[in-house]
């Protein structure tokens, strides 16, 4: 089973995603923003690390761009709301999350696509984080 | 012990939260000041509560909290300004999610409509121009199983010289992400040593994580045109993706937001890491949630650690033994520092408490037609958790009186010179073993007169009575006195200054009021740390322990039975000029058996004034773990609680209120003793 840091700022979320994760046999570890977050990925390595992405402190793109360029390798979920307003998903998938959660999702929503996503490859190498440039279109 | 709480648990606590948080942040915005980061906050607040409540089944508050959301983004983009009725409507959003939330728990059902109306308030506020931001929208079906979406994992290496055929090889990872949710990881490995480096070479290779409902063929367009000399693997993960709505095209436009939110540059300098490291380590560790409960079994734990380490220090003293007095002092030593930090964990500053009451002031001031400012000090303060949850009521009550009688109406203010808008000042601060709060207003004053012939209506005291101020003043903590014509919505109807007196006497607290005519009228609350654990002064009379706690004690002097019987009798003894009335307590608790020759006094500070018990002997300070009394024994008024001593003894813990009270209630002579005492040491 797979270690996972859960980053989430709401207190019942995290609770969820504990009690989900744990009865799922994932050892699960919490931080409540990204900083703390980055933090306990500096002390461990986690399989896949599953982050909020409107956050206090340090959101959840920042904090993937962050622990990327410091050479931290797990494997990216985001969450965010459903009919959030500003919509960051896609955002953090170019970042590189490998898939996001969209709120509300279930429990059975939440273990596949871990166990989808702890079946992809990790990222191995030093990554190259996309910037600006994906834009730029092919003129023919 | 108590299972870990459930997520739905956790959210009504951690909305509740957040809805105080509101609050607080609503009432600091002052329309045309620069609220920027408080729009954000309060953005953010009710983003979560809007969140977490969708995913545990709070559909309606979810849905309700949308229309804020809605509007604040709006604030927050800057194409909208905050108002002071949006102020009132997001604060009126509050109140309707606390009911929703109490709804939910089995409270009182919400009106719809009241939800609806709040709804529309926030619809009007947005311009027309921008249609309510998806507010009609059919809510989105829930995500239904993915039947068609696979997860390809893409590797690829292009020819060395793919730019110089003239392909952008941006543009074919664009393409593959427009196909549905990708991840791309470049592999940097093959890149060369500077030195030999090829300046238009394409050096870099990709992994790309792709989940779409396209087929194979579909990938494999894209890279139609760049296999020649290239190195790609496309495989297909078997597991279908079930999940969520997971797959998001990615539009360009979308991509350009990334970009600007990512801004980093891949070739981060490592200077940038090490400052990460250094930002890592010096943030805060973070607060852990606990059960009120558990903390409570904690502090009964050590306060019976504590009653047992002073048993096995009696027991140590009275073995004589050398080699134990060392390993007793140590466990002394580790107990108390013990005691001092699992009684540190249950203080919490009062500065919550306090900013509660902005909301109050805000509200009932405004329905009252004044203007009133709340000022607080020394929010840091920490008492224990129990005193401040118990304290709410009182405080209440108290600032409910500044508003209500206390402060003018502002025409009245200006004709007397005075600032427009009132002031309010609750403040809190550390004196000695008690916390201090003061709740102070600039308003009239106490109107003596009024109290005074309302107390004579009342029969509470004879028409001819001469009374000093402070005992006019005084006057107000008499039971079913109120000096309220009419009762108001905002001054509560029967709930006295007694009261409150009562609800503090509880708390093992004092408080006493002081007024200037006009120039303001002043509570002072005096609280006990914590209600746990006591520095008591150790009494006895005959085999009898009792304690009386010692930050009320001032002085023990001697009583010696001569001087007893040269006063005719009256409990009254002259120290340094100033007459204190006693209590003997062994006449009170009728103890048999002779009094010692020589007795003490022990010269307590009770609601202003000098009060001596008497006793046998002064044994000395005592750490007090107090253990309230049974059921059986809640009405004996003068014992707060009880503690059981080293020798497994009980010892009662007085209560001087309760004391006084029942002297004064029981005994004339006494009562008229303290009375003249009370007269001559006040005029």
């Amino acid at each position: 089973m797979a270690t996972i840091l859960v980053i989430d700022d709401s207190a019942s979320i995290i609770v969820f995603l504990e009690q989900t994760l744990s009865g799922a046999g994932h050892t699960v570890t919490t931080a409540q923003n990204g900083r703390e977050g980055l933090r306990r990925m500096r002390e461990n390595a986690f399989d896949l690390v599953i982050t909020d992405l409107f956050m206090p402190e340090l959101d959840g793109i920042e904090t993937i761009t962050q622990a990327r360029n410091a050479g931290s390798l797990p494997r990216f979920i985001a969450i965010s709301s459903r009919d959030s307003i500003v919509n960051l998903l896609p955002a953090a998938q170019m970042l590189g999350a490998m898939r996001t959660l969209r709120k509300p999702f279930t429990a059975q929503q939440l273990l596949e696509t871990v166990t989808a996503v702890l079946q992809l490859p990790a990222p191995t190498l030093r990554p190259f984080i996309h910037s600006g440039q994906v834009q730029r279109r092919r003129v023919v | 012990m108590k299972p870990t709480s459930s997520p739905t648990e956790t959210y009504l606590i951690e909305a509740e939260e957040l809805l105080s948080q509101v609050e607080e942040i609503a009432l600091d915005i002052q329309p045309g000041v620069d609220s920027t980061e408080a729009v954000n906050r309060l953005f953010r607040v009710f983003h979560t509560i809007k969140g977490s409540g969708s995913m545990f089944g709070f559909t309606a508050v979810a849905d309700f909290t949308h229309h804020v959301e809605t509007v604040l983004d709006q604030v927050r983009g800057g194409s909208l300004a905050i108002t002071a009725e949006m102020i009132e409507q997001v604060l009126a959003a509050r109140d309707h999610i606390a009911a929703l939330l109490a709804a939910s728990q089995g409270g009182e059902a919400v009106a719809p409509q009241d939800g609806e109306r709040i709804a529309a308030a926030f619809r009007a506020l947005v311009p027309a121009a921008v249609p309510a931001v998806r507010v009609e929208a059919p809510r989105e079906a829930p995500p239904q199983p993915g039947t068609a979406l696979h997860t390809y994992s893409i590797f690829f290496r292009p020819n060395l010289n793919l730019m110089m055929a003239g392909t952008d090889p941006m543009s074919l990872l664009d393409e593959i992400g427009a196909l549905g949710s990708c991840t791309i990881v470049a592999d940097i490995g093959a890149v060369p040593a500077l030195e030999k480096i090829q300046a238009d070479g394409c050096y870099l290779a990709w992994r790309i994580s792709l989940t779409t409902d396209e087929g194979l063929s579909a990938i494999k367009d894209v890279f139609l045109f760049v296999e020649d000399g290239a190195e790609l693997r496309i495989e297909v993960d078997p597991v279908p993706v079930t999940g969520s709505g997971a797959l998001e095209a990615v539009p360009a436009a979308v991509c350009s937001t990334a970009g600007q939110g990512a801004g980093k540059p891949a070739e981060a300098e490592p200077a940038a890491a090490d400052k990460l490291v250094a930002r890592m380590n010096s943030s805060k560790s973070a607060p852990v949630r606990v059960a009120a409960e558990r903390l409570d079994l904690l502090v009964n734990l050590v306060g019976e650690l504590v009653m047992t380490h002073s048993r096995i220090a009696q027991v140590a003293a009275r073995a004589n033994v050398a080699s134990l007095s060392t390993p007793v002092e140590d466990l002394e030593r580790i107990v108390q520092t013990l005691r001092d930090a699992v009684l540190g964990i249950r203080m919490m500053p009062i500065g919550a408490t306090f900013n509660r009451f902005k909301r109050l002031v805000h509200d009932l001031s405004a329905e009252l037609g004044k203007e009133i400012d709340l000022q607080i000090d020394g929010g840091e303060t920490e008492l224990d958790k129990t005193v401040l949850d118990q304290l709410g009521d009182s405080l209440v009550h108290l600032v409910r009186n500044c508003i209500d009688h206390a402060i003018e109406p502002p025409e009245e203010r200006v004709r007397m010179g005075k600032p427009r808008r009132g002031v309010i000042r609750l403040a809190a601060s550390h004196a000695g073993a008690q916390v201090v709060v003061t709740i102070q207003d600039d308003g009239r004053g106490l109107p003596l007169d009024m109290i005074r012939a309302k107390a004579i209506e009342k029969k509470l005291i004879a028409p001819d009575a001469v009374l000093s101020e402070k005992e006019i003043v005084n006057l107000i903590f008499l039971p079913g006195f109120s000096t309220a014509k009419t009762v108001t919505s905002v001054s509560g109807r029967g709930v006295g200054m007694d009261v409150v007196r009562r609800q503090i006497e509880a708390l093992r607290g004092t408080i006493k009021v002081t007024s200037g005519q006009g120039g303001g009228t002043s509570v002072t609350l005096g609280l006990p740390l914590t209600l746990a654990i006591i520095e008591g002064q150790l009494l006895e009379i005959g085999v009898d322990q009792f304690i009386v706690p010692m930050s009320a004690v001032a002085e023990n002097v001697e009583l010696e039975a001569a001087q007893r019987f040269r006063n005719n009798g009256r409990n009254v003894i002259a120290v340094r000029g100033e007459q204190v009335p006693y209590i003997r307590l062994r006449d009170l608790f009728e103890i048999r058996g002779g009094a010692p020759e020589i007795e003490k006094i022990v010269i307590v500070n009770h609601e202003g004034r000098r009060v001596g018990l008497v006793v046998d002997r002064v044994l000395g300070s005592h750490q007090t773990v107090i253990q309230s009394l049974g059921r059986y024994y809640r009405q004996i008024e003068v014992a707060s609680g009880a503690t059981i001593m080293g020798d497994g003894r009980v010892a009662l813990i007085l209560d001087l209120a309760g004391l006084v009270r029942s002297v004064e209630r029981t005994g004339p002579d006494l009562n008229g003793v303290l009375e003249a005492a009370d007269r001559s040491a006040t005029c």
